[in-house]
């Protein structure tokens, strides 16, 4: 492993420890390794969806303001 | 006439329809029916489809829809007809467990599901509530205490999921069609490994209040059972918009089942080979069997061409993102707090939700709208796409990790994130003799095309009408 990658690695650990401390999830050690193995690809396809042709594109979810009221 | 009905796996389990046809005659009753159904669920027990059974008010019910018959009231097709509904759905008759040690025992207020009061207002006999993954998500973890969902064409491998129980069921004759629903491919998964029809509706066209939610902007409560044509009399009880659910959608509804003889004579057939058709993951036997359907479709007067649904790979992510994100919501205080109570597979998929931030999964909406525009102009060429269901046959049971549907390829999701109505057909089986199915796709509220195509396959295939190996033997 080269150093890039090294600190990438430490990065995502990193960042998986904090995301679940933030939320308050404990979980045993086995499953946080878990985790941090498929964050990376997690990370990725989260990443891909902010291509820049998607950049001008609308929110694709709308409300209803009148929901609730008689 | 025999307390029970003569009907054993070698010969198909009657369909919704024929079984209407058979009350009416008056050939059958609906007692008799159920009874057979009961016995036919107790040898199968292996198989774990229920988590519980409503004998009494289900042979209550029975009884009602036979005594309606003798007195002339004729419900419509489900009079008398014996389902499953998936333990996500409230019911008055039974608890909903969602298969959880987590969600609390009086979830649903012991009240009907709209979707369950439209089925019991048909006449419909609700034998049980069928297993599914935890909180549909996930897959079976037997140390919680619930039943394995058990695959009736081999046991040691998935029965899919998430509506699992409903689909085992159906295959294995022990009901004629149930409710399952679908966030990502919940009922076609199913549908395509235990080898029956399953259908994922346009969203909002069924109302799913007093259903456990999973991806709220992706929910659908869909019907499965042996064909397209008893799919589409069960929707036609299902559909229309309820107050109580406000996603619901207020769109006309139309007689499915009198709707779906269209043929195939100039229906213009999509095949999207790109992704859909030469993904890392694809089994090749499968690819082919969908080929082959294909083949005969185009034989039967559509119209095939091949296209391309553009970032469909990305499109299956963003659904996943979508649903964790929107599950994490729901469930983030109980992770947080009862951790080891979701089983082991559930809490792993749940928790991705807490590595998304709040910009992903608005991105992921604004992806979603791209995706959909794109498929809107798609068809406008097309009436219908046809894809795989599922990537390979029914995996082993022993072999399946929550990580796979990270790793490899879907074919369903993407559906889900457009809103649009998909079926799932049987088109073969496997080398191994496990079944294959291929996945049609239509325009939103286009549920009668999708049927249409489905049922005109059926009328030159019997693909749907397969029944697993007598099971009650091994049990």
């Amino acid at each position: 492993m080269d150093s890039t990658t090294a600190d990438e690695a430490a990065a995502d650990r990193d960042a998986v420890t904090r995301l679940f401390a933030v939320a308050g999830l404990t979980m045993a050690d086995s499953e946080l390794e878990r985790m941090m193995r498929v964050y990376p690809q997690l990370r990725a396809q989260a990443d891909a969806l902010y291509a820049a042709e998607f950049a001008g594109v609308d929110f694709g979810l709308a409300f209803d303001p009148t929901i609730g009221f008689n | 006439m025999d307390a029970t009905i003569e009907f054993t796996t070698k010969t198909t389990p009657p369909t919704i329809a024929s079984a209407a046809a058979d009350l009416r005659a008056g050939a059958i009753t609906s007692a008799a029916l159920t009874a057979t159904m009961f016995e036919r669920i107790d040898a199968a027990e292996l198989l774990g489809a229920f988590v519980c059974l409503t004998r009494e008010s289900a042979m209550r019910a029975a009884e009602a829809a036979d005594a309606d018959f003798a007195a002339g009231v004729d419900r419509g097709p489900l009079q008398g007809i014996p389902l499953a509904v998936k333990d996500i759905i409230s019911t008055a008759d039974a608890p909903t467990t969602a298969n959880s040690r987590v969600l609390a025992p009086d979830w649903g207020g012991g009240i009907d599901a709209p979707v369950v009061t439209r089925l019991r207002a048909a006449g419909a006999v609700i034998v049980g509530k069928s297993t599914t993954s935890e909180f549909a998500c996930g897959l079976p973890d037997p140390d919680k205490g619930f039943p394995v969902p058990r695959n009736p064409w081999n046991p040691e491998h998935s029965a899919g999921g998430s509506s699992s129980g409903t689909g085992v069921a159906v295959a294995a004759g022990l009901v004629l069609g149930g409710l399952g629903t679908d966030t990502g491919g919940s009922v076609r998964f199913p549908a395509a490994l235990n080898g029956h029809t399953g259908l994922k509706v346009t969203y909002g066209r069924v109302p799913k209040n007093g259903v456990v939610p999973l991806g709220f902007t992706l929910d659908s409560i869909g019907p499965m059972a042996r064909s397209a044509e008893d799919c589409a009399l069960l929707l036609d009880v299902m559909a229309g918009a309820d107050a109580g659910d406000a996603s619901s959608a207020r769109i006309d509804v139309p007689v499915y089942s009198t709707s779906i003889d269209r043929g195939l004579e100039g229906v213009r057939v999509g095949v999207p080979k790109p992704y859909f058709f030469d993904a890392d993951g694809l089994d090749l036997e499968v690819r082919d069997a969908v080929l082959a359907a294909i083949d005969l479709l185009g034989a039967g007067g559509a119209v095939v061409s091949s296209t391309t649904v553009e970032h469909a790979k990305l499109a299956k992510e963003a659904n996943a993102i979508t649903m964790v994100a929107e599950a994490f919501a729901y469930h983030r205080r109980d992770l947080a707090t009862r951790w080891t109570d979701y089983g082991r597979h559930t809490r792993m998929t749940l928790g991705r939700g807490a590595l998304f931030s709040a910009a992903d999964y608005a991105q992921a909406q604004r992806f979603r709208s791209a995706f959909r525009s794109h498929l809107a102009e798609l068809f406008a060429e097309y009436d219908v796409l046809v894809t795989p269901t599922w990537p390979v046959p029914a995996p082993r049971i022993d072999s399946m990790a929550s990580e796979d549907n990270v790793t490899g390829p879907s074919f369903c999701g993407q559906w889900n994130l457009a809103g649009l109505p998909a079926i799932a057909v049987p088109c073969g089986f496997s080398s191994a003799g496990l079944p294959v199915s291929m996945q049609i796709v239509g325009k939103p509220f286009a549920e009668a095309t999708v049927l249409g195509v489905a049922h005109a396959y059926q009328q030159i295939t019997d693909w749907h009408r397969h029944v697993p190996p007598d099971l009650a033997a091994t049990s």
